[in-house]
Protein backbone atom coordinates (compact mmCIF):
# COMPACT_ATOMS: atom_id res chain seq x y z
CA UNK A 1 0.00 0.00 0.00
CA UNK A 2 2.59 2.43 1.06
CA UNK A 3 4.43 1.82 -2.28
CA UNK A 4 1.66 2.41 -4.30
CA UNK A 5 0.72 5.62 -2.64
CA UNK A 6 3.98 6.47 -3.07
CA UNK A 7 4.33 5.81 -6.56
CA UNK A 8 1.21 7.89 -6.69
CA UNK A 9 2.80 10.85 -5.08
CA UNK A 10 5.87 10.52 -7.21
CA UNK A 11 3.38 11.17 -10.33
CA UNK A 12 1.82 13.74 -8.35
CA UNK A 13 -1.95 12.72 -8.66
CA UNK A 14 -4.61 11.76 -6.83
CA UNK A 15 -6.91 13.08 -4.23
CA UNK A 16 -5.70 11.07 -1.11
CA UNK A 17 -4.29 12.88 2.28
CA UNK A 18 -0.59 13.27 1.14
CA UNK A 19 0.31 14.89 4.23
CA UNK A 20 -1.47 11.73 6.05
CA UNK A 21 1.05 9.69 4.03
CA UNK A 22 4.78 11.15 4.49
CA UNK A 23 3.50 10.92 8.16
CA UNK A 24 2.82 7.27 8.07
CA UNK A 25 5.61 6.30 5.69
CA UNK A 26 7.78 7.98 8.45
CA UNK A 27 5.96 6.01 11.29
CA UNK A 28 7.32 2.87 9.50
CA UNK A 29 10.76 3.90 8.52
CA UNK A 30 11.48 4.82 12.01
CA UNK A 31 9.50 1.29 13.36
CA UNK A 32 12.50 -0.61 11.13
CA UNK A 33 15.26 1.35 11.90
CA UNK A 34 16.67 0.72 14.48
CA UNK A 35 20.15 2.75 14.53
CA UNK A 36 19.19 6.22 16.24
CA UNK A 37 21.37 8.30 14.09
CA UNK A 38 19.55 7.09 11.07
CA UNK A 39 16.57 7.43 12.17
CA UNK A 40 16.93 11.05 13.21
CA UNK A 41 18.27 11.45 10.09
CA UNK A 42 15.10 9.68 8.38
CA UNK A 43 12.93 11.60 10.08
CA UNK A 44 14.43 15.23 9.16
CA UNK A 45 13.91 14.16 5.08
CA UNK A 46 10.35 13.62 6.25
CA UNK A 47 9.71 16.40 7.14
CA UNK A 48 11.59 18.28 4.18
CA UNK A 49 9.16 16.04 2.03
CA UNK A 50 6.46 17.45 3.99
CA UNK A 51 7.98 20.83 3.61
CA UNK A 52 8.36 20.58 0.28
CA UNK A 53 4.45 19.05 -0.25
CA UNK A 54 3.33 21.85 1.54
CA UNK A 55 4.89 24.47 -0.60
CA UNK A 56 4.07 22.49 -3.72
CA UNK A 57 -0.10 22.70 -2.73
CA UNK A 58 0.57 26.42 -2.44
CA UNK A 59 2.26 26.98 -5.15
CA UNK A 60 -0.46 24.71 -7.72
CA UNK A 61 -3.51 26.66 -5.79
CA UNK A 62 -1.90 29.90 -6.37
CA UNK A 63 -1.20 29.13 -10.49
CA UNK A 64 -4.68 27.96 -10.79
CA UNK A 65 -6.40 31.18 -8.82
CA UNK A 66 -4.27 33.67 -10.95
CA UNK A 67 -5.76 31.59 -14.17
CA UNK A 68 -9.08 32.00 -12.75
CA UNK A 69 -8.69 35.18 -12.10
CA UNK A 70 -7.41 36.23 -15.50
CA UNK A 71 -9.49 34.21 -17.67
CA UNK A 72 -12.33 35.25 -19.46
CA UNK A 73 -13.90 32.03 -20.57
CA UNK A 74 -13.30 32.55 -24.66
CA UNK A 75 -10.66 30.25 -25.49
CA UNK A 76 -10.15 32.29 -28.75
CA UNK A 77 -8.46 35.33 -26.41
CA UNK A 78 -7.62 33.46 -23.20
CA UNK A 79 -5.86 30.72 -25.39
CA UNK A 80 -1.93 32.19 -25.19
CA UNK A 81 -2.99 32.52 -21.42
CA UNK A 82 -4.07 28.60 -21.20
CA UNK A 83 -0.98 27.67 -22.44
CA UNK A 84 1.12 30.02 -20.25
CA UNK A 85 -0.81 28.08 -17.29
CA UNK A 86 0.09 24.65 -18.97
CA UNK A 87 3.59 24.99 -19.45
CA UNK A 88 3.24 27.11 -15.90
CA UNK A 89 1.91 23.61 -14.71
CA UNK A 90 4.05 21.77 -16.21
CA UNK A 91 7.15 23.56 -14.71
CA UNK A 92 5.71 23.02 -11.57
CA UNK A 93 4.98 19.09 -11.66
CA UNK A 94 8.33 19.08 -12.71
CA UNK A 95 9.90 20.84 -9.74
CA UNK A 96 8.07 18.14 -7.93
CA UNK A 97 8.89 15.67 -9.43
CA UNK A 98 12.54 16.21 -9.12
CA UNK A 99 12.07 17.35 -4.98
CA UNK A 100 10.41 14.00 -4.53
CA UNK A 101 13.01 11.77 -6.83
CA UNK A 102 15.76 13.82 -4.36
CA UNK A 103 14.23 12.69 -1.72
CA UNK A 104 13.50 8.77 -2.89
CA UNK A 105 17.45 8.62 -3.57
CA UNK A 106 18.37 10.15 -0.39
CA UNK A 107 15.82 8.35 1.95
CA UNK A 108 17.09 5.06 0.11
CA UNK A 109 20.69 5.92 0.99
CA UNK A 110 19.95 6.39 4.16
CA UNK A 111 17.72 2.89 4.70
CA UNK A 112 19.48 -0.68 3.82
CA UNK A 113 17.38 -2.90 1.25
CA UNK A 114 15.95 -4.98 3.61
CA UNK A 115 14.73 -1.57 5.50
CA UNK A 116 13.37 -0.79 2.24
CA UNK A 117 11.76 -3.94 1.76
CA UNK A 118 10.10 -3.97 5.34
CA UNK A 119 8.63 -0.17 4.62
CA UNK A 120 7.84 -0.06 0.73
CA UNK A 121 6.60 -3.36 0.33
CA UNK B 1 -37.21 10.08 -31.81
CA UNK B 2 -35.78 13.48 -31.82
CA UNK B 3 -36.75 13.66 -28.01
CA UNK B 4 -34.72 10.25 -27.90
CA UNK B 5 -31.95 11.51 -30.21
CA UNK B 6 -31.72 14.89 -27.72
CA UNK B 7 -31.79 12.54 -24.63
CA UNK B 8 -29.11 10.61 -25.74
CA UNK B 9 -27.41 13.58 -26.66
CA UNK B 10 -27.32 15.41 -23.19
CA UNK B 11 -26.88 12.18 -21.71
CA UNK B 12 -23.43 12.38 -23.70
CA UNK B 13 -22.91 15.66 -22.68
CA UNK B 14 -23.34 15.20 -19.20
CA UNK B 15 -21.18 11.98 -18.61
CA UNK B 16 -18.42 14.48 -20.15
CA UNK B 17 -18.51 17.40 -18.10
CA UNK B 18 -18.62 14.47 -15.32
CA UNK B 19 -15.64 12.80 -16.38
CA UNK B 20 -13.38 16.32 -17.12
CA UNK B 21 -15.29 17.86 -13.64
CA UNK B 22 -14.24 14.48 -11.80
CA UNK B 23 -10.42 15.09 -12.99
CA UNK B 24 -10.86 18.39 -12.10
CA UNK B 25 -11.73 18.00 -8.37
CA UNK B 26 -9.17 15.01 -8.35
CA UNK B 27 -6.76 17.91 -8.72
CA UNK B 28 -8.25 20.42 -6.62
CA UNK B 29 -8.34 17.95 -3.48
CA UNK B 30 -4.76 16.75 -4.17
CA UNK B 31 -3.75 20.30 -4.26
CA UNK B 32 -5.70 21.49 -1.28
CA UNK B 33 -4.22 18.04 0.36
CA UNK B 34 -8.01 17.30 1.64
CA UNK B 35 -10.33 14.53 1.88
CA UNK B 36 -13.71 14.04 -0.16
CA UNK B 37 -16.64 15.60 1.02
CA UNK B 38 -20.09 16.44 0.49
CA UNK B 39 -19.40 20.06 -0.11
CA UNK B 40 -16.69 19.57 -2.50
CA UNK B 41 -19.64 17.08 -4.21
CA UNK B 42 -22.17 19.20 -4.03
CA UNK B 43 -19.90 22.15 -5.57
CA UNK B 44 -19.13 19.12 -8.24
CA UNK B 45 -22.86 18.14 -9.37
CA UNK B 46 -23.81 21.67 -9.29
CA UNK B 47 -20.53 22.71 -12.01
CA UNK B 48 -21.70 19.69 -14.05
CA UNK B 49 -25.39 20.64 -14.07
CA UNK B 50 -24.64 24.14 -15.00
CA UNK B 51 -22.49 23.40 -17.95
CA UNK B 52 -25.23 20.84 -19.38
CA UNK B 53 -28.00 22.92 -19.14
CA UNK B 54 -25.98 25.99 -20.68
CA UNK B 55 -25.54 23.41 -24.18
CA UNK B 56 -28.80 22.67 -23.54
CA UNK B 57 -30.22 26.00 -23.74
CA UNK B 58 -28.28 27.84 -25.95
CA UNK B 59 -27.30 25.19 -28.72
CA UNK B 60 -30.96 24.97 -30.13
CA UNK B 61 -29.79 24.27 -33.67
CA UNK B 62 -29.30 20.61 -33.57
CA UNK B 63 -26.55 20.59 -36.81
CA UNK B 64 -24.54 22.49 -34.31
CA UNK B 65 -25.39 20.63 -30.90
CA UNK B 66 -24.65 17.63 -32.49
CA UNK B 67 -21.34 18.72 -33.56
CA UNK B 68 -20.86 20.29 -30.40
CA UNK B 69 -22.03 17.00 -28.74
CA UNK B 70 -19.50 14.71 -30.81
CA UNK B 71 -16.39 17.26 -30.03
CA UNK B 72 -17.32 16.24 -26.17
CA UNK B 73 -17.27 12.92 -26.73
CA UNK B 74 -14.17 12.63 -28.81
CA UNK B 75 -12.81 14.91 -25.55
CA UNK B 76 -14.26 12.18 -23.16
CA UNK B 77 -12.77 9.61 -25.85
CA UNK B 78 -8.87 11.48 -25.30
CA UNK B 79 -9.35 11.35 -21.79
CA UNK B 80 -10.25 8.02 -21.16
CA UNK B 81 -7.43 7.08 -23.13
CA UNK B 82 -5.32 9.26 -21.33
CA UNK B 83 -6.18 8.24 -18.03
CA UNK B 84 -5.65 4.68 -19.03
CA UNK B 85 -1.99 5.45 -20.75
CA UNK B 86 -1.54 7.21 -16.94
CA UNK B 87 -2.27 3.61 -15.67
CA UNK B 88 0.13 1.94 -17.28
CA UNK B 89 2.77 4.51 -16.75
CA UNK B 90 2.25 4.34 -13.04
CA UNK B 91 2.16 0.84 -13.00
CA UNK B 92 5.70 1.19 -14.40
CA UNK B 93 6.58 3.08 -11.63
CA UNK B 94 5.68 0.99 -9.09
CA UNK B 95 7.60 -1.68 -10.75
CA UNK B 96 10.59 0.53 -10.73
CA UNK B 97 10.07 2.32 -7.38
CA UNK B 98 9.91 -1.38 -5.90
CA UNK B 99 13.55 -2.03 -6.76
CA UNK B 100 15.87 -0.49 -4.33
CA UNK B 101 18.82 -0.32 -6.92
CA UNK B 102 16.25 1.64 -9.11
CA UNK B 103 18.87 4.15 -10.84
CA UNK B 104 18.08 8.07 -11.26
CA UNK B 105 18.51 7.57 -15.24
CA UNK B 106 15.68 4.78 -14.82
CA UNK B 107 13.31 7.56 -13.11
CA UNK B 108 14.25 10.12 -15.32
CA UNK B 109 13.57 8.17 -18.35
CA UNK B 110 10.24 7.27 -17.28
CA UNK B 111 9.20 10.70 -16.60
CA UNK B 112 10.30 12.19 -19.85
CA UNK B 113 7.98 9.45 -21.50
CA UNK B 114 5.20 10.49 -18.99
CA UNK B 115 6.14 14.28 -20.15
CA UNK B 116 6.28 13.70 -23.71
CA UNK B 117 2.53 12.21 -23.72
CA UNK B 118 1.13 14.74 -21.56
CA UNK B 119 2.67 17.23 -24.59
CA UNK B 120 1.12 15.14 -27.21
CA UNK B 121 -2.45 15.30 -25.41
CA UNK B 122 -2.49 18.52 -24.27
CA UNK B 123 -2.40 19.77 -28.18
CA UNK B 124 -5.36 16.85 -28.77
CA UNK B 125 -7.33 18.44 -26.02
CA UNK B 126 -6.35 21.88 -27.28
CA UNK B 127 -7.79 21.49 -30.65
CA UNK B 128 -10.64 19.90 -29.72
CA UNK B 129 -11.16 22.58 -27.49
CA UNK B 130 -11.24 25.26 -30.52
CA UNK B 131 -13.15 23.11 -32.43
CA UNK B 132 -15.51 23.09 -29.99
CA UNK B 133 -14.98 26.88 -29.41
CA UNK B 134 -16.01 27.37 -32.86
CA UNK B 135 -19.36 25.75 -33.14
CA UNK B 136 -21.07 28.39 -30.38
CA UNK B 137 -21.63 31.77 -31.64
CA UNK B 138 -20.47 34.90 -30.19
CA UNK B 139 -23.37 35.50 -28.08
CA UNK B 140 -23.73 32.23 -27.31
CA UNK B 141 -19.98 32.33 -26.06
CA UNK B 142 -21.08 35.08 -23.51
CA UNK B 143 -24.20 33.51 -22.74
CA UNK B 144 -22.21 30.62 -21.80
CA UNK B 145 -18.89 32.06 -20.25
CA UNK B 146 -18.78 30.92 -16.90
CA UNK B 147 -19.94 27.75 -17.72
CA UNK B 148 -16.90 27.21 -20.13
CA UNK B 149 -14.22 29.06 -17.82
CA UNK B 150 -15.27 26.14 -15.38
CA UNK B 151 -15.13 23.82 -18.80
CA UNK B 152 -11.62 24.92 -19.37
CA UNK B 153 -10.31 25.08 -15.82
CA UNK B 154 -11.25 21.36 -15.78
CA UNK B 155 -8.96 21.00 -18.60
CA UNK B 156 -6.43 22.58 -17.30
CA UNK B 157 -6.90 20.88 -14.21
CA UNK B 158 -7.23 17.71 -15.98
CA UNK B 159 -3.62 18.21 -17.53
CA UNK B 160 -2.14 19.19 -14.19
CA UNK B 161 -3.48 16.67 -12.20
CA UNK B 162 -2.17 13.44 -14.43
Amino acid sequence: MLIALLTVYLLGGGSFDLAQYLLDAQDAAVEEVADEYRRAQVVELFAAMRAANTQNQSDTLALLEAFDAGFDGDMASGEQRFLNALEQGAALRATQTNTMLDARFALAELLTEEEWQAVFN
Amino acid sequence: MHHQGQSKNRALVQHTVRLMGAAWMALVLSACNTSSSDSVEAAYDQATDAFSGCIDVQLLDPKRRDEATQLLADASDLIEETLATRQQQLEALIELNSNYAATRAEFDALFDKRTQYTKAQQERLLVLTQRFQERLSIDERRACASERKDFAMATFALLRAY
